[in-house]
């Protein structure tokens, strides 16, 4: 199941299992592997696999609905699942892009800003800062940088999408969490969210649930094999795509059952 | 008889149209000859004067700014906490027991008839607490009535904004609060307003609460503070109909119509705040 | 170690606080719908104390000689309830279809707005238009002693009736999803078999709720009745009774209640008419209630 570990990894998840105390389902057991710093990992498999349920809990997002955890998942060495951590913290250092692009009902600055302003930044100085850079490193400045008090549900699908990745960077996260980030979206589009993580991983941890399993090979650097809540395999990108070790794996990489 | 579907269907269309006919046109023949009979009452000096003689003359001011007095009153109690029940509701609460024995309990007291209100009223705030029949004690009392209304409507307004919003500005790491103060609630003011509206406009048309709790009919001035008694426009119509001798057609038909405008005049602007936020919504 | 993070997220005291606020403003309907009734309660029970139950149910009126049987002014409310039902539930429940099936949209949007304005009329405006123009007519047409009958009232009533049953059947109507009727009409029926057999079945527990929304706003008005049913409390007996004056409860406290000495016995049974409109409102909503719950989870398990 894990082939190795690395060390000091960004993010340490120890026999970790979610269940939905609403209608019982388990939907992770057990999970226990390393996401690298400054990499980009795929968690990738069939639909209920667990990987949403996953992401949402590494920035406790599931503390909105009844679950009931069990193991301890380490950022930085430290395990964010106890009563003494800061959830708000957590959740700026920790992003997370959703499969819809769901813009604010604001304008572009504010969406922006938004995160921003909730830690109660208020200077125009620095919001401006913040929201140029974001932009930029979403790819997205030089096709809005003269409408920025357009509303934002004016934009396209794919400038949405990429919206939402800004909105998520200006705070300066560490880790950028993306739920099939491409999944509403045309390939022009894809291809420049694609190219847009490739140079993120250079300073953050990118941690991606793919849309299809193509994604996965194009722009995973480790990727983690999930089925129905399990961790199948977990290992580096190009090894586990060409070489599976799990026979499982090589079903679902070489399309046998999806 | 064998009657072919198509036959069915026209005599059953027609028959519904003849119904809705004699449903909606009454409605307008009500208003219009109230507006058209009390067109000639009313004046500058109608509306603004106090009344002389007996009410048979003169204006109804006095009415009018303690309907003004009554509604304001009702809105500064019943809107707050309304507002604040229905965030409770949306935002915070969970399917437990306890939360549906609030919704019932919201339910019973829609339900409840506005002449019972009067004697909780009068029981509670003019008895009990010693309020006497006042501004105050008709103000508790409507706004215990206007509290449904204005929870159920505030709350499909707060729950008609989309949930994706919340996941996003608490995944951001907003707090509750900070998400509720800055999406849901700009978010659901329109609809919240339609509801404080038509709520108010409610309780400014009812007697039955403040006839024994606050209402009252030959009063020599306007009222001083919250704890005197106060004239109003449909407890007024009330008497001037049915207990003043002598009472010229004219003046019954002008209040008639200064009440109904009022009304009218609410809907107008809820149905105005409906359509504003149909046109500026982001979502 | 299982834990729930939801219970081990910390928050900061102003959250707590904005916390507590609304839930205290959530629990406070629950807390005037028991003040009510313990209100009601504190002055209805000096009455069993005071009189004869075997009085209270006897079929005179008349205060002032200290009968105090209110079987007269039960009857009367049912009586101009029923009446103003036989008259709101066709007319409402017909006008609701033709706005939510049948109007164009032109002209759906001019009568729903009319038809808020007609609920919006305050009950003393449709009494007063009772007194001076209904109740003339009837006694003219009619052919009876006075024009205010059981008869004006009901109609009256009716008025008021309707804009409820209107607008929640209309809403329950709009609610039926829109597959349901397209599979009607593509298996060939006309829209009037799809209004009837598909529509008015699947928002069923939708329009109940109307009807037993609007009788209960009918038997619950006060002013309306008061002004135009002639306040004679007497059992309605007979055919003729629709056209003869009646007292219905409410209007007994309305009338009475400026006039009682407080604590005296006709005070104390006024305050039982009252519990006793608390109790039927309570029974007619939990009752409505429950239809929308069963409904509801039928509903849910259907589409699930």
């Amino acid at each position: 199941m894990v082939s190795e570990t690395v060390p000091e990894p960004k993010i340490r998840i120890n026999h970790l299992s979610v269940r939905y105390e609403d209608d019982g389902t388990e939907s992770l057991r057990d999970i226990h592997f390393d996401i690298p710093a400054n990499a980009i990992t795929a968690l990738f498999g069939p639909a209920g696999g667990g990987k949403s349920t996953l992401l949402r809990t590494l920035n406790r997002l599931n503390d909105m609905v009844d679950v009931s955890i069990s193991g301890s998942v380490l950022l930085d060495g430290v395990n964010i699942l106890t009563s003494s951590v800061d959830v708000v913290t957590l959740r700026r250092r920790v992003g997370i892009v959703f499969a819809q692009p769901i813009p604010l009902p604001f304008s572009i600055r504010q969406n922006i800003s938004y995160g921003l302003e909730l830690a109660g930044e208020r200077r125009r100085a620095r919001l401006d800062e913040a929201i140029e850079s974001s932009l930029r490193a979403a790819a997205l400045w030089d096709e809005v940088k003269d409408r920025l008090g357009d509303p934002a549900i004016a934009l396209s699908g794919g400038q949405q999408q990429r919206l939402c990745i800004a909105r998520v960077l200006a705070l300066s996260p560490e880790v950028l969490m993306l739920d099939e980030p491409t999944s509403g979206l045309d390939p022009i589009s894809t291809a420049k969210v694609e190219a847009s993580l490739q140079l993120l991983k250079q300073d953050y941890t990118v941690v991606i649930a793919p849309s299809s399993i193509q994604q996965a090979a194009r722009i995973a650097d480790w990727a983690a094999f999930m089925l129905q809540g399990e961790l199948v395999e977990w290992n580096k990108g190009e090894d586990l795509f060409s070489a599976p070790r799990n026979k499982k794996t090589e079903d679902y990489v070489t399309g046998r059952f999806g | 008889m064998h009657l072919s579907r198509y036959q069915t269907e026209r005599i059953a269309f027609m028959a519904i149209g003849v119904a809705a006919l004699l449903t909606v046109a009454p409605i307008i023949i009500v208003v219009g000859a109230i507006f058209v009979s009390g067109a000639d009452a009313i004046s500058w000096e109608f509306l603004v004067e106090m009344p002389r003689n007996g009410m048979r003359a003169g204006g109804i001011w006095p009415a009018i700014v303690g309907t003004a007095y009554l509604a304001l009153g009702t809105g500064l109690i019943s809107v707050p906490l309304g507002l604040g029940a229905a965030i409770y509701l949306s935002e915070y609460a969970h399917d437990t027991a306890w939360t549906r024995a609030i919704r019932l309990a919201i339910v019973n007291l829609a339900g409840i008839p506005s002449v019972v209100y009067g004697l909780f009223g009068l029981g509670l705030f003019v008895l009990f607490l010693k309020l006497g029949s006042s501004i105050v004690a008709a103000c508790l009392t409507l706004s215990i009535m206007t509290l449904p209304v204005i929870i159920s409507t505030a709350e499909e307004a707060l729950r008609a904004v989309p949930q994706s919003f919340r996941v996003v500005s608490i995944g951001m790491g907003g707090t509750r609060w900070q998400t509720i103060r800055r999406i849901v609630l700009p978010q659901a003011l329109p609809g919240i307003l339609t509801g404080v509206i038509l709520g108010l406009e409610r309780a400014a048309g009812e007697t039955a609460p403040i006839l024994f709790t606050g209402a009252a009919f030959f009063l020599p001035r306007l009222p001083g503070s919250v704890f005197d008694q106060t004239m109003a426009l449909p407890y007024h119509l009330f008497v001037i109909s049915t207990q003043v001798p002598g009472m010229p057609v004219q003046i019954q038909y002008g209040t008639a119509a200064v009440l109904l405008t009022f009304v009218l005049a609410m809907n107008i602007l809820a149905a105005s705040v409906r359509s504003w936020q149909r046109r500026k919504r982001q979502w | 170690m299982t834990i729930s993070t939801r219970k081990a997220t910390r928050r900061n005291p102003f959250e707590i606080l904005l916390e507590t606020l609304v839930r205290v403003a959530g629990y406070s309907a629950v807390v005037f719908v028991a003040l009510i009734f313990v209100f009601l309660m504190r002055e209805t029970l000096p009455t069993f104390g005071e009189i004869e139950t075997g009085d209270l149910f006897s079929r005179r009126w008349y205060p002032i000689e200290d009968y105090f049987g209110i079987l007269p002014l039960l009857s009367g409310s049912l009586v101009i309830t029923l009446g103003a039902a036989l008259i709101a539930i066709p007319f409402g429940l017909m006008t609701a279809v033709y706005i939510a099936e049948i109007a164009p949209r032109w002209l759906r949007e001019l009568l729903k707005p009319l038809v808020e304005v007609l609920g919006g009329i305050p009950s003393v405006v449709l009494g007063f238009l009772g007194i001076l123009v209904l109740a003339p007519l009837v006694r003219r047409i009619l052919h009876v002693p006075t024009g205010l009958t059981a008869f004006t009232g009901a109609v009256l009533l009716a008025g008021m009736a309707i804009p409820t049953i209107v607008s929640v059947a209309e809403d329950a109507l709009d609610a039926v999803p829109k597959a349901y009727r397209d599979a009607a009409l593509a298996l060939g029926a006309t829209r009037w078999q799809t209004i009837w057999r598909v529509a008015l079945p699947a928002a069923r527990s939708g329009v109940l709720t109307a009807i037993m929304l609007g009788i209960g706003r009918a038997m619950g008005e006060t002013m309306t009745v008061m002004m135009v049913t002639g306040n004679a409390p007497q059992i309605p007996a007979g055919l003729n009774a629709l056209f003869m004056p009646l007292r219905t409860m409410t209007a007994t406290i309305a009338a009475e209640m400026g006039e009682v000495a407080n604590g005296s016995v006709h005070y104390h049974v006024l305050f039982t008419i009252g519990l006793t409109l608390f109790l039927i409102s309570l029974a007619v909503n939990l009752t409505a209630s429950a239809v929308l719950f069963r409904a509801r989870r039928r509903a849910e398990r259907l589409l699930s």
